[in-house]
């Protein structure tokens, strides 16, 4: 029994390496190509790349995502992260064939402020109502992006950028959310979870 | 595995010569053998047989492997004898494919065998009919580069997969690296449907 204890501590350790590797792999890839045109594959994966990273609103939302799943613990830790680029795409499908949705902005906005609420609240919601409350918020997200993906672009490349930083962010939000077996990272991620929240509300109203 | 690093090894050495070529289609064929890199759907398609190989396991890869090159071939021939060229309705098929592969290896841990080995043969048919080049200089070049480097590619995403399950007695967490990806290509091959249809 320890040493079945010890392999899961083993394992949930190397997990982290691979999830910090994977975050800082994304901050070392930016730069080069930060000089590409719009044009061809580079450029379509670029374009893609960047889009969930240039509203605050996206990324918090994505990163509150992987923070709760990590919160949840297993299976929510990669369920989670599964269900919303999934859900989102079909967002962006939707939003890319021109089909409307009603509410997209405040539903992005609600969606930090729930999930956030969520993290702050410690609420250890079953896991389908967690991934059910998290495919609803990644239709918003999916569709505000499907209805502005550039057609000029490599639709490939685009879509393989877009998914790409969209799970990036939530293995972000995992790899912070990995404290929460730390001394005090409950706490700390609780905050974290407020601040989520307080963006959301600021999102909602448009202070920010 | 060993048969294919030997393989590759030769065509490292054989490719700094190649690429300066005064041979006529050895220029075509080198850069055809990159076509998975440079060609999105294609490096999809490629990805994701290759992960579904290795998550069949280690004897149903190699038989998914088999029936994909048999596949491939009989769309080669199939293209050849019918006519069709690639187009955007092979490239809605190898993309339906690569979403139903992927989503099969996101929803299971150990993938149930036999519709895993129908998808590999649908994709293997499609890309085949999907690999004719435009008529012209170094056309069979092209045609066998670009075909082998699909299949290079495959083969060599199904050892890592392999090698990556080899290691999940270990570390458990390792069974959701296939997962996770596979859940980007139904995402991914989700938006390019939408983009192919709605420029339709």
């Amino acid at each position: 029994m320890q040493g079945e204890g010890e392999a899961v501590s083993r394992s949930f350790q190397a997990s982290r390496w691979a999830v910090l590797l994977a975050v800082a792999g994304l901050g070392g890839w930016l730069p080069a190509f930060a000089h590409s045109t719009a044009e061809g594959f580079q450029g379509g994966f670029v374009s893609g790349f960047t889009h969930p990273l240039d509203g605050w609103d996206h990324v918090a939302a994505m990163v509150a995502v992987g923070i709760w799943g990590a919160f949840l613990r297993q299976p929510a830790i990669w369920v989670l992260p599964i269900v919303f680029p999934v859900v989102m795409a079909l967002g962006g499908a939707l939003g890319v064939l021109g089909v409307p949705v009603p509410l997209i902005e405040p539903g992005i906005a609600a969606s930090s402020m729930v999930i956030g609420l969520a993290i702050l609240a410690a609420w250890r919601a079953p896991l389908g109502s967690a991934g059910l409350i998290v495919g609803l918020f990644a239709v918003f997200h999916g569709h505000a992006h499907g209805a502005e993906l550039p057609h000029a672009a490599n639709p490939v490349a685009y879509s393989i950028g877009f998914v790409i930083s969209t799970g990036l962010l939530h293995l972000a939000g995992i790899a912070f959310g990995l404290v929460v077996d730390r001394p005090g990272g409950r706490i700390a991620l609780r905050g974290a979870g407020g601040v989520i929240a307080a963006l959301g509300v600021a999102f909602l109203f448009g202070l920010l | 595995m060993r048969q294919a690093l030997v393989l590759a090894g030769t065509i490292a050495m054989a490719a700094p010569a190649s690429a300066h070529s005064s041979v006529p289609g050895a220029e075509g064929l080198f850069l055809a053998l990159a076509h998975p890199l440079t060609e999105p759907l294609q490096g999809l398609v490629a990805g994701t047989a290759g992960l579904l190989a290795a998550r069949l396991g280690q004897l149903p890869a190699v038989t998914g492997l088999k029936l994909l090159l048999a596949s491939g071939l009989a769309g080669l021939v199939a293209a050849f004898t019918t006519g069709i060229r690639p187009g955007a309705g092979l490239d809605i098929v190898l993309l339906l494919a690569a979403m139903g592969a992927a989503g099969w290896i996101a929803a299971f841990r150990r993938p149930p065998v036999r519709p895993g080995l129908g998808l590999a043969a649908i994709a293997g048919l499609a890309a085949g009919m999907n690999t004719i080049p435009e008529p012209g200089e170094g056309f069979a070049a092209t045609l066998i580069g670009s075909y082998a480097g699909f299949l290079l590619a495959i083969v060599y995403l199904s050892g890592a997969g392999v090698w990556l399950a080899r290691h999940e007695a270990r570390h458990d967490w390792l069974h959701l690296v296939p997962r996770v990806i596979g859940a980007w290509i139904v995402a991914i091959t989700m938006l390019v449907l939408a983009f192919l249809v709605s420029a339709r």
